[in-house]
């Protein structure tokens, strides 16, 4: 018996269906590259994975090891700089095309009947994505890793309702300790993959279902086929995005290395500490609110974009002629990206 | 009822009651037991401590504030977020979101939502002054040295 035909026999999978399931019609405008953004996020998603795997190798959960255990990676075990690097700059890249990617599928409108619960999915895959980049620099247990912990757990201990039993839950007693470092470590390498891959599961399982939603572009008319086969053709375009990332990845890396700040110091909170970027506009919205207004907002904001496709359904039924939820979308945006530019330049 | 469907049902609540309560319990495995209440700060001699001045006392997050009638101390942690404050010129700011305090450690600006805590200065059994930070005092309260 020859060794193909040994393995078709023990493990006897239809060819001819995971053909048929790979070669999956979709439609033409998913040629134009930046369709293609939302395959950037689960690809940068596997190389943390993979370099976060290569991490743990040195990473000691404790504070009084955990920094030296990152400087040791970062200074001494060979290529774990660039291990290091690649990961940091892939979590920014990652959360960087997965806004790019909500706000294509917002601004399109793609959200809309039958595909609520998918937005829905996808607006989950952010918050977990944001709660990585969060637990993960807090790991490094520098300076802005501790005092991120503080303000972190103290936004949550101030939740309505829940917030005290919440606080206590995420750092596992009441103040910032080992029990807070194992537990933000356990919640990144462990619980966070575990529910992302789950909602990465359902969220592909309903692009499926419901197929890629058609769009009209000008010129799409004068093709005949109005769809393309996801394999080979749709592979390539997702490949030719990947190589390009992985080479923005690999120059950043080595240009602008992860770099290490000063140890945790519980007593000493550093002058104008700021978070990472992407939560410059909520850092900055806690400046100019009181605390209860400042943790309301991003809640409120969140349950907003959880139900946006059916506010938008809301007014387009009750105002057909405009387009009103484009400009509320557009306004929303623009408020975010000024609280973003004002943290940037603002003291 | 037939009694093969009241066994049943009983059996099932049970059951189901057990389960609730064995998962209860379980969680309450993720809530470690907080420490006790505030331990007491040993001042020392407070002729150490400049007068007219606010001396930050890094190990327990307080300024101690010496005057030749006597001492006081004041929270370091802002009541917004929990960030140690910086002492300013004419009171303390906080570096992470910006809230400022008077002297008196009553907010002037910013989004601290109260005033901060000023603690018991007091004299132990065992004759050491002490701070309590169990007991909060008004910011006029001090412990009287001369």
């Amino acid at each position: 018996m020859g060794l193909k035909s040994w393995f078709t026999e023990s493990f006897p999978v239809d060819t001819d269906t995971l053909i048929t399931l790979s070669s999956e019609p979709i439609p033409n405008h998913l040629k134009r590259w930046w369709w293609g953004l939302g395959g950037t996020p689960l690809f940068m998603f596997m190389i943390q994975v993979i370099t976060g795997l290569m991490l743990i190798f040195y990473y000691i959960p404790d504070p009084d090891k955990a920094y030296q255990s990152v400087e040791y990676i970062t200074y001494t075990s060979k290529f774990g700089w660039l291990i290091r690097s690649i990961h940091r700059w892939a979590s920014n890249i990652m959360i960087a095309a997965l806004l790019l990617h909500m706000l294509r599928v917002f601004f399109t409108r793609t959200y809309r009947r039958p595909r609520e619960l998918n937005w829905m999915f996808g607006v989950t895959l952010l918050i977990l994505t944001l709660l990585f980049g969060f637990t993960g620099y807090s790991l490094v247990y520098e300076q802005m890793s501790y005092w991120a912990m503080k303000v972190g757990t103290g936004i949550a201990g101030a939740t309505p309702f829940i917030g005290p039993w919440l606080a206590d839950f995420i750092r596992g007693g009441s103040e910032i300790g080992q029990n807070t470092l194992t537990r933000f470590f356990l919640f990144h390498i462990a619980l966070l993959p575990f529910i992302t891959l789950t909602f990465v599961g359902l969220h592909l399982y309903l692009i499926r279902t419901h197929g890629v939603s058609e769009l009209k572009f000008p010129g799409d008319e004068k093709s005949s086929k109005k769809t393309y086969p996801l394999f080979p053709d749709h592979v390539y375009t997702e490949l030719i995005i990947v190589t390009f990332i992985l080479i923005l990845l690999v120059c950043l890396s080595l240009l602008f290395p992860a770099g290490l700040g000063e140890p945790a110091n519980p007593n000493v909170t550093p002058l104008h500490i700021k978070p990472e970027w992407y939560f410059y506009p909520v850092f900055r919205w806690l400046k100019i609110t009181n605390l209860r207004v400042g943790v309301l907002g991003p809640i409120i904001f969140i349950i907003l974009l959880y139900l946006w496709p059916f506010i938008d359904r809301f007014f387009e039924k009750r105002f057909p002629d405009r387009e009103i939820t484009f400009w509320i979308g557009l306004a929303g945006f623009l408020t975010i990206m000024v609280f973003l530019v004002w943290e940037i330049f603002g003291h | 009822m037939k009694r093969r469907n009241f066994i049943r049902k009983t059996a099932v609540s049970l059951a189901s009651l057990a389960g609730v309560v064995a998962v209860v319990s379980y969680l309450r495995q993720f809530f470690p037991r907080l420490a006790g209440g505030k331990r007491r700060i040993p001042l020392g001699d407070t002729a150490h401590f400049p007068v007219d001045t606010y001396t930050f006392l890094e190990e327990h997050n307080l300024f101690v504030y010496r005057d030749y009638e006597g001492v006081k101390a004041v929270s370091a942690v802002c009541t917004h977020l929990g960030c140690i404050l910086e002492k300013s010129t004419d009171g303390f700011e906080c570096p992470c979101h910006g809230s400022c305090y008077n002297d008196q450690g009553e907010v002037l600006s910013g989004p601290a939502p109260r005033d901060l805590s000023w603690y018991r200065v007091s004299r132990a059994a065992d004759g050491k002054v002490v701070i309590d930070p169990g007991t909060i005092v008004s910011a006029g309260d001090k412990f009287l040295t001369s």
